[in-house]
């Protein structure tokens, strides 16, 4: 009885949980692995689930979790410390105000418009590719189902300080990515 | 003394702009950054654009198929459903 209704959510749910998987890590085989465990472990916890709920969102609730994991362990793999002086260089000169070319600029937008536009999202999407794995992963959990800070650190074993800075380290860079691909060239 | 302490660079002051949205800020601090975004245009830019940037990943976070992600993942899904299938039968 539950291998039927198991097998109706595959057929039925695989493809939104791939594609969000996939967006979340940017892998093919790591958002295919993502999707098997999840399924693994709705087999397991068939029993947990309450027919009030829906299978989708008890779905996407597993598989949150299991990106979680997958963040922590990435995270671990050995990063330039957020700390290190150099990599602020690009942004900040001897006195810490900004570099002549690092300067944010007005920004002329509409965040409604710019939230649908897809090419504005593009660009977003391959900004935040190329941020280090570690502050992509304490960025992505920051955002992924509002958790408070204390838990995202514990998850990725980093110290509250150790976070924000990484935090604004990754914005930074965030930021000036996008004022190049996308606002200088909107004037 | 006072007046000294109150100035930060525009460095630290992008650290409590963000500082600010994790953990939140001291009294203290409040004041060095409101000093500083009043007379610092640079970082008042920065300030509202790390705002719109957090508006952007939350909504990509909560969004749960992103605009961007349109299904031309098909053949690659259909395969996985099958092994996912085939595990579970076996």
């Amino acid at each position: 009885m539950h291998t039927k209704i198991l097998e109706t959510w595959v057929k039925q749910y695989t493809s939104d949980l791939f594609n969000w998987a996939y967006y979340k890590t940017s892998d093919y085989q790591s958002a295919e692995d993502l999707v098997q465990e999840t399924f693994l472990v709705a087999a397991e916890k068939m029993h947990n689930f309450r027919n009030e709920s829906q299978p989708r969102t008890w779905l996407f609730g597993i598989l949150k979790n299991k990106i979680a994991e997958y963040f922590r362990i990435k995270s671990k793999t050995p990063q330039v410390h957020p700390n290190n002086k150099e990599s602020f260089d690009r942004f900040f000169n001897m006195s810490d105000g900004w570099n002549k070319e690092s300067l944010p600029h007005e920004w002329n937008f509409s965040e409604e418009q710019l939230f649908d536009n897809t090419d504005f999202n593009q660009i977003f999407e391959q900004c935040m590719k190329k941020l280090p794995v570690q502050w992509f992963a304490c960025i992505s959990m920051k955002y992924l189902e509002e958790k408070n800070p204390k838990i995202v650190c514990q998850e990725l074993e980093i110290s509250t300080t150790n976070y924000w800075q990484i935090i604004h380290r990754a914005k930074l860079q965030l930021r000036e990515c996008l004022e190049h691909h996308w606002f200088n060239k909107q004037r | 003394m006072m007046m000294k302490s109150l100035m930060i660079s525009c460095k630290k002051a992008t650290e409590l702009i963000e500082k600010k949205t994790v953990v939140g800020l001291s009294l203290s601090e409040t004041m060095q950054l409101r000093m500083h975004t009043a007379m610092c245009s640079a970082c008042t830019n920065y300030q509202k654009q790390s705002l719109f940037i957090d508006h952007l990943l939350k909504r990509s976070s909560n969004q749960e198929i992103p605009a961007i992600n349109p299904s031309h993942h098909a053949d690659r899904i259909n395969t996985l459903i099958e092994k996912i299938l085939k595990k579970k039968s076996s």
